[in-house]
């Protein structure tokens, strides 16, 4: 009961941690979703520097984070966000693989017609402006419900909506008739 | 097909049970103490100096010119051509696509009349304004982005003329009275211009979500008057924005910007952000959505919250007159449209779960505002992946 209970208080905390160990806990719950997103965003050679990094922002930043203005969860994802998108962007462009093919290296099963849909499906999704990937992202991967998503990409909730509207047309019409 | 809302799902379910757990926070989390290291820094240098080359090579490998274009476009194929009476009992729609399909719906009670025209299959981006000869103007912006098809069709043969292609993308096109000037919103720049090779042109640039820039496009010489009216990213509040023309076609109303609560009007024959007239909000309120009626602005008014509470009509000097309450749980997705003439509204909402005591489900409601009352003109249930299936596009 006391662990719950201090779990609670750190969850509805209206100030991040300022002591390092405190901090790691107040994380730990969201652990999972900055993980899967990093995955997701960045590609096979690079998501664990930044969730590596994106802990080491939010550390950084731990003092502008305020509970009244959104969640824990939703602070500590647009960071990781935020980390991923400066990942790309420190790569040189030419060499810059888009979200697809790290899709694809991170295990989708060659051959057999599921493998051949989920490589379209990636490279569809790669294909994905920024913010329609991020969208979809954390909508569908991370299962974030719409006004958290909002929160996370800081902007109204009819803009996730719209965006992840224009999102779903791109991807069937790059997936056709013909995907199932 | 399967829908795209539903791939995904089984997409993310499947992904999600084949990850490995995540590495561990404790190690990390004492690494993140230690000093970063500075082997990105010359990666970094090298990037910024290739990307630096890069834009300024940009302008060598595109035509400056970012305005409309004249190109002419051929006419498509004649759609079905019952012959429809335009007598004030029915309202335009646009069915999502790709591809998009204009549709003509009872004002009484929502029913699909017909579907008149169906856009290419690239199509992602759809208006379709009625004009004051009766005809349906319709635009279409290709799934590539920084092209956008401007049609005239005639709403009793289905024919379809070209009327010209302008070379950006349009988002909340509206139809000036006399049908000859399209206002729009667009980007600064085309996303083709600016991405690196190895993303694709799209709707959306990635730096900046929303378009920003007020074009009036004259239809017949393919001029444009434009103005920039939010810094840009993130400058619509939502799915809220909207324009619409005044009745004498001199003007044009614009809400729903971010961090902007009032209307704001512009001279149409040369908008200006610095010398647009601002209707203002009451205090801790916004207004969007509007629609310029013969008997003033209408708009959604937001006090407080996402969701707008009521519709007001205000005049162009900002007073306040009819009021009709909204029901509850209206999330962002609200748009208004009137017929060309400017005498009635309809207003579409989308209701949803946005709020801990609404209904897990969406659907789109279109009210016809009818005096001092509100009708209720149809509900259609949707699902995420049906969202703004079609829209109110005009009366």
């Amino acid at each position: 009961v006391h662990n719950s209970l201090a779990r609670a208080a750190l969850d509805a905390a209206a100030a991040a941690p300022d002591d390092a160990a405190t901090f790691a806990e107040w994380v730990r719950p969201n652990w999972p979703a900055m993980a899967t997103l990093a995955r997701r965003l960045a590609g096979s050679g690079e998501w664990e520097d930044v969730l590596q990094d994106s802990f080491g922002a939010a550390w950084r930043k731990r003092g502008q984070f305020d509970g009244a203005r959104g969640s824990a969860r939703n602070w500590l994802l647009a960071i990781t966000a935020d980390q991923a998108r400066k990942s790309r962007r420190r790569r040189v462009p030419w060499l810059l693989r888009d979200a697809a093919e790290a899709s694809i290296e991170r295990g989708t099963e060659p051959g057999g017609e599921h493998g051949e849909h989920a490589l379209d499906l990636a490279a569809a999704l790669g294909r994905l402006t920024e913010r329609q990937r991020l969208a979809v992202t954390l909508h569908y991967y991370v299962g974030l419900p719409v006004a958290d998503a909002a929160e996370v990409m800081a902007c109204a909730p009819g803009t996730v909506k719209s965006t992840l509207s224009d999102a779903r047309s791109r991807l069937r019409a790059e997936l056709g008739e013909d995907y199932r | 097909m399967t829908d795209i809302d539903e791939i995904l799902r089984s997409d993310a379910a499947r992904w999600l049970a084949a990850q490995p757990a995540p590495p561990s926070l404790d190690a990390i989390s004492s690494a993140a103490t230690r000093p970063r290291g500075r082997g990105r820094v010359w990666f970094a240098v090298a990037a910024t100096v290739l990307v630096v080359a890069a834009i300024a090579l940009v302008p060598l490998l595109r035509s400056a010119s970012h305005h409309a274009s004249t190109t002419p476009i051929a006419a498509s194929p004649q759609h079905d051509s019952a012959v429809l009476a335009l007598d004030q009992t029915t309202f335009v729609a646009v069915h999502a696509g790709p591809p998009a399909t204009v549709q003509l719906r009872s004002l009484s009670n929502g029913q699909l009349v017909k579907n008149l025209y169906v856009t290419a299959k690239d199509v992602t981006a759809a208006y379709a304004l009625r004009a004051p000869d009766g005809s349906i103007v319709v635009t279409s912006g290709t799934l590539t982005g920084c092209s956008t098809r401007v049609e005239r069709v005639d709403p009793v043969t289905g024919l379809a003329t070209g009327v010209r292609t302008v070379a950006e993308s349009m988002r909340y096109a509206a139809l000036s009275p006399d049908g000859t000037k399209l206002a729009y919103l667009t980007w600064t720049s085309c996303a083709a211009q600016t991405t690196p090779p190895s993303v694709p042109a799209g709707l959306d640039q990635p730096s900046q979500s929303d378009p920003n820039v007020l074009t009036v496009l004259d239809l017949r010489t393919g001029s444009a008057v434009r103005t920039t009216i939010s810094p840009g990213a993130l400058g619509i509040a939502g799915a809220n924005f909207g324009l619409s023309w005044s009745p004498d076609g001199r003007r044009i109303v614009a809400a729903g910007l971010a961090g902007t609560p009032a209307a704001l009007l512009f001279d149409a024959a040369g908008p200006q952000l610095a010398g647009a007239t601002r209707v203002p909000a009451p205090p801790g309120c916004s207004y969007s959505a509007p629609a310029w009626t013969t008997s003033g602005i209408i708009v959604a008014q937001t006090c407080g919250g996402v969701s707008p509470q009521k519709l007001v009509e205000i005049s162009a000097a900002g007073v306040v007159g009819t009021a009709w309450p909204l029901p509850g749980c209206i999330d962002d997705g609200v748009l208004a449209a009137t017929d060309p003439q400017h005498t009635r509204a309809v207003v579409q909402l989308d209701l949803g779960d946005y709020g801990p005591s609404c209904s897990a489900s969406w659907a789109t409601r279109i009210v016809r505002i009818d005096g001092a009352t509100l009708t209720t003109v149809l509900t259609q249930p949707l699902g995420y992946a049906k969202f703004s299936s079609w829209a109110v596009t005009s009366g």
